[in-house]
């Protein structure tokens, strides 16, 4: 029975969160406002919420040459793709292991992986792995093996997983089960609500990753999209701030996409996100439970 | 079950190994086919290192325009690889510190040769510079030679552009009209406050000194002054002009004023407010900026500034002559320690600084799909061309490259004439190793970066800045800095016989 | 099972005791053979992208040569590491980078726990909605949210001081102004990682038995209590791994939010400078592997001694709870 309460309280939160959409969101809005904004305007009158003069030459200019948009989009993709998948594997195998208190090596094997949380031997050397002994260097496994398995997503991952009880693992060994069967047919069934959420936050990862492709692309065939703007805005910003270079060496600073272009190569770049959100979402099932199981 | 997790686990291991095989493999170990040629020389392919402003879209296509040279000339395979500039230290830094195997980088401003020399990442080029470019070694004036040497070997070659600068003022014409300024009579900094006065109080719009935090270098002044500031520190050591005990003085007075006199403008409001923290390109678009100060003044400034700041023109008052360091600290191409191959990355840059056609095909694009010819010199890059790096002075040495639109036909001969004639730092060959002192350095920077725009612009009052700064500065290891400085320094003059 | 162990209890008393240990390790290894394998390609991976590397390490202690390479270069002991302690900036940034840090943790954990609670409240589809409108900031790199920040805060355009202007204010040299930043770092922050952390929760809750708030309502409890007495203690686990791993962090700060959105200002410095801004900026002209790879080594073993102190702590209070 809905009481006036309840209703009340309803639309207070939901009007909460509106408006809190809204806030956050304001950034975003202005970034697409002033991609779609000619950019004479913007010089005479800056950012501004409404475009003063509406234009799309920012979206022209950049798919005037699309055939680098399409293959940075291209790259992206597959890396977030295969990424993700083996990565969401890889990260559930492991951290169900160590979820499981019954296991021997829990300790120890959640300590292994904590530790390179903490630790690392730094850019050098991870560069000297990659390039001289794994031989990755322009390859798309050079932007998708090192950020693979992240100790941060396994600690997460244990501590949903770790929620499953014990006794419904028990009675499957009881069972007959092995192991493997156990996490295939029982455990990932059961945690999707985990398995959508760390897969959304690996995918993610894998979008918007510029450095690893930074270091390790040159041919720019294999050029993944925040990479083409992340490079853009570096290289005006070592430019302004380095003006006497600048200056006496001539470089144009106009020749570069101008204000609202890059915040066109940001749209362009982080839009698609919004499709791959509802995917995901879709798996935020509430209440895949134990007491549907038994039995 | 087991199996078909195997079964798993292999598919998605085939899977890798696919992407492996579709994703590198080939880089720079491509060993380029062919056979020995006439010269005796056998087929290499050389890896070259460069920044670009923006990467080219057709970027393959002039390499393989490249390549039909190359292999013909000196049967070498070239593998272009532009970095961004941007990212080009960090790239760079890396890929030397892991001892990559590559031959050519671009050294310069930002990755200075004399510092990649003391951390082993490149290979002296003296004797390989007679043996393999003799043309080359002739056609750089030996002073700049000098500069590119650290203990008697050379290690880079220099891309000449142009070397001197001069500062001055770059004047709205129409308000220099308006309030009768004559710029000729322009002879001191301070010559220009009678009509910073009328600006401000006239023109409420208008900003009388129009730089900002980014580009606020007040200090060229000391070479009006009388002084040399010394090379490859951190710009706060100076000489006296015609002083033969080359002393070195730290912070001189007259530095100082220059702080002062900043601060003075900025109280009266001829800098504008947030100037250490707004950006420039806010207000010359708007062409709200009446003047600003340049330390370059390269010719053809003036159609570069009506171009950008909105169609008015300008007009500059130098107030010094051309004066350089000598040598280019700027723009230089040096060889790794890991090439395989120096002789033949020695003969390629020679042939960059020699053969035209090969230059202005690196810095133009192909003739015909990027740019077209006009009479004599001149050519035009065509509309939505998709090779235009702009950016001669990476490849070599500018003075090949056809002439762009505004540019004098003499424009090279000048800038020749200007690079000789330039008043020349006598101390400008002093290299500085840093490495006793990279902690004092370290802190002094950080110290430095966090009071430099404030004491620049001056928004901070100087005189009652400067006393917490100095202490600051000391506590950061001023002291220890100075004194390894002067150690150097003392050696330095020694060796080159500037003193006894 | 049993028949093993009653064979085991039969081996005689004399049996050399390193054998039966082995012997009963290898027992043990073979009941958790499986779970082994299945978390051996994890391990490998770790061994091969992390541990490997970590030989890196010694080139905090090395002055870097990049012709000698990691194993070539000279020793220097700590010299690496004596900038970082010279001078009274190093006690300002440390104690920057800690109190953001916290301040980060506890405002982030409060708003975002408090956010997936609602979220719960709210129908499926809004949920989404708002869920997916959290997150957007997640992919605007900090450079680019340095830019829209300067939208809003330059002096003479920015929206704030316009607005302020507007309404009969003086406007605010807001990148000159040391003490109003913290809160607008916190802001800036909140805002970018809100969408993150509520989603983390928020799926934590999806986990939660829905026969728990059934029974709860059926006993009249409010939603409050409900969240209280159920929701937090449920999530506690979770809660307790996220702030653990926040606090293996504390000295490592989000240089990206520090340095891009306070516009690389010099009279902000006092306020916004980070351990990590600090060295960006030290190194920048100089360049030194070993002294940048000494301050990574800095932040790790603090994190490290951070890290066991508040496992020790939180395994006394409940041990389940603990990461090891």
């Amino acid at each position: 029975m809905k009481s006036k309460k309840i209703e009340f309280s309803k639309i207070a939160i939901n009007a909460m969160f509106t408006l809190l959409s809204i806030i956050v969101v304001l950034p975003f809005l202005l970034v697409i406002s002033v991609s779609l904004t000619e950019e004479k305007s913007l010089t005479q009158f800056g950012y501004r919420f409404l475009p003063e003069t509406f234009s799309f030459e920012a979206y022209r200019y950049l798919l005037d040459a699309p055939d680098i948009l399409f293959k940075a989009y291209g790259v992206t993709i597959t890396i977030t793709v295969v990424g993700a998948v083996l990565g969401l594997l890889l990260t559930a195998m492991t951290a169900y292991v160590i979820s499981r208190p019954d296991y021997r090596y829990n300790r120890i094997t959640t300590f292994y992986v904590f530790f390179t949380m903490l630790f690392s031997g730094g850019l050098v050397p991870t560069y000297i792995l990659i390039t001289q002994y794994l031989h990755l260097k322009d390859s798309l496994l050079a932007l998708i093996l090192p950020i693979l398995l992240s100790p941060f997503n396994i600690m997460v991952m244990k501590g949903f997983m770790s929620k499953i009880p014990l006794e419904i693992i028990e009675s499957a060994k009881i069972d007959g089960a092995r192991e493997f069967r156990i996490f295939f047919r029982i455990v990932l069934p059961l945690s999707t609500p985990a398995l959508a959420t760390l897969g959304l936050l690996i995918s993610f990862t894998y979008w918007n990753d510029w450095f690893n492709a930074m270091l390790y692309i040159d041919d720019p065939n294999k050029v993944p999209l925040q990479l083409l703007l992340v490079r853009t805005l570096n290289s005006i910003e070592f430019l302004t701030s380095n003006s006497s270079f600048t200056q006496q060496l001539g470089i144009d600073l106009t020749a570069f996409p101008n204000n609202s272009a890059r915040m066109a190569i940001a749209v362009l770049a982080g839009g698609p996100m919004l499709i791959i959100f509802p995917f995901f979402q879709r798996f935020f099932v509430k209440g895949l439970t134990v007491g549907s199981l038994k039995g | 079950m087991g199996k078909r997790m195997v079964k798993l686990l292999a598919m998605l291991g085939l899977a890798g190994t696919l992407l492996a095989g579709c994703g590198g493999g080939g880089t720079s170990n491509q060993a380029a086919s062919g056979e020995v040629d006439e010269n005796g020389l056998a087929p290499v392919t050389l890896t070259w290192y460069y920044p670009l402003s923006q990467l080219q879209a057709d970027q393959d296509k002039v390499q393989d325009a490249v390549n039909v040279i190359t292999q013909e000339k000196i049967n070498a395979t070239v593998k272009l690889i532009p970095v961004p500039i941007g990212d080009y230290v960090q790239k760079l830094n890396t890929v030397l510190a892991a001892g990559e195997k590559f031959d050519i980088l671009w050294t310069g401003y930002m990755l200075k040769p004399e510092e990649l020399v003391r951390k082993g990442a490149i290979q002296p080029m003296t004797v390989l510079l007679d043996e393999y470019a003799p043309e080359l070694k002739k056609d750089v004036p030996q002073v700049m030679w000098d500069g590119l040497s650290v203990d008697g070997e050379i290690y880079g070659i220099p891309n000449q552009q142009i070397n001197g600068a001069r500062y001055g003022y770059i004047i709205k014409q129409d308000l220099a009209d308006k309030y009768g300024l004559d710029v000729a009579s322009l002879k001191q900094v301070e010559d220009i406050e009678p009509f910073y006065a009328d600006l401000t109080a006239n023109e409420p719009d208008m900003i009388p000194y129009g730089n900002f935090g980014g580009n606020f270098d007040f200090n060229a002044q000391m070479y009006g002054k009388g002084f040399w500031v010394v090379p490859g520190l951190d710009d706060h050591f100076y000489i006296k002009k015609d002083d033969s005990s080359y002393q070195l003085l730290r912070y001189p007075e007259e530095e100082l004023d220059i702080y002062r006199l900043a601060n003075k403008w900025y109280d009266a409001g001829y800098i504008y407010k947030d100037a250490a923290t707004a950006k420039n390109t806010d207000f010359q678009a708007k062409g709200r900026i009446a003047t600003e100060f340049n330390t370059v003044l390269k010719p053809g400034v003036e159609a570069e500034v009506k171009a950008k700041n909105g169609g008015s023109d300008v007009v500059i008052a130098p107030l010094s002559g051309w004066f350089s360091n000598g040598y280019s600290a700027t723009t230089n191409q040096s060889l790794s320690r890991t090439s395989e191959n120096p002789e033949r990355a020695t003969m390629l840059l020679n042939l960059v600084n020699t053969d035209k056609e090969l230059y202005n095909l690196l810095c133009n694009g192909i003739e015909g799909e990027h740019y077209k010819k006009l009479e004599g010199e001149y050519i035009e890059a065509l509309p939505d061309s998709r090779y235009k790096p702009n950016m001669d002075w990476v490849f070599g040495s500018v003075f090949n490259s056809y002439l762009k639109e505004g540019q004098p036909e003499d424009i090279w001969t000048e800038t020749k004439e200007i690079n000789t004639d330039a008043d020349v730092n006598p101390v400008g060959a002093f290299k500085f190793n840093s490495e006793p002192v990279s902690t004092e350095i370290a802190n002094l920077n950080a110290v430095w970066d966090e009071y430099k725009r404030g004491i620049i612009t001056g928004t901070l009052n100087f005189d009652e800045t400067w006393p917490g700064l100095h202490t600051k500065l000391k506590e950061a290891g001023e002291d220890k800095y100075v004194e390894e400085v002067t150690r150097q320094f003392e050696q330095f003059l020694q060796d080159q016989g500037l003193k006894k | 099972m049993s028949d093993k162990v009653s064979l085991a209890a039969k081996a005689p008393a004399e049996a050399k005791p390193r054998k039966t240990w082995f012997g009963r390790e290898l027992r043990h290894f073979r009941n958790n053979r499986e779970l082994f394998l299945l978390s051996l390609p994890g391990i490998l991976y770790k061994l091969i992208f992390a541990y490997i590397p970590m030989i890196g390490i010694i080139i905090a202690f090395k002055n870097y040569r990049y012709d000698l390479g990691i194993f070539g270069s000279k020793w220097i002991g700590l010299d690496n590491f004596r900038y970082l302690f010279s001078t009274d900036t190093a006690w300002r940034i440390t104690r920057n980078t800690v109190l953001y840090n916290m301040a980060y943790i506890l405002i982030t954990l409060v708003a975002a726990l408090l956010l997936a609670v609602l979220l719960n409240e709210v129908k499926a589809k809004w949920s989404r909605f708002y869920q997916t409108a959290l997150f957007l900031p997640h992919f605007l790199s900090w450079v680019l949210v340095g830019y829209i920040a300067y939208a809003f805060l330059n002096h003479s355009d920015g929206f704030i001081n316009r607005t302020l202007m507007a309404t009969g204010f003086d406007p605010v040299s807001w990148y000159q102004n040391a003490g109003a930043w913290p809160f607008i770092l916190v802001i800036v922050h909140l805002w970018k990682v809100i969408g993150f952390n509520t989603l983390i929760y928020f799926a934590g809750i999806m986990g939660i038995n829905s026969e728990y708030y059934e029974a709860a309502r059926i006993d009249g409890a409010t939603k409050r209590q409900m969240a209280l007495k159920i929701t937090v203690p449920l999530l506690s686990p979770l809660i307790v791994i996220l702030l653990i791993l926040s606090i293996g962090s504390m000295f490592r700060g989000d240089f990206g939010l520090h340095y891009f959105i306070p516009n690389n200002s010099g009279f902000l410095y006092g306020s916004t400078d980070i351990i990590d801004t600090y060295v960006y900026r030290a190194l920048r002209e100089v360049g030194n592997v070993g002294m940048s790879a000494a301050t990574g080594l800095y932040q790790s073993i603090v994190g490290l001694v951070l890290v066991l102190s508040a496992n020790a702590i939180v395994k006394k209070i409940n041990p389940d709870h603990s990461l090891w």
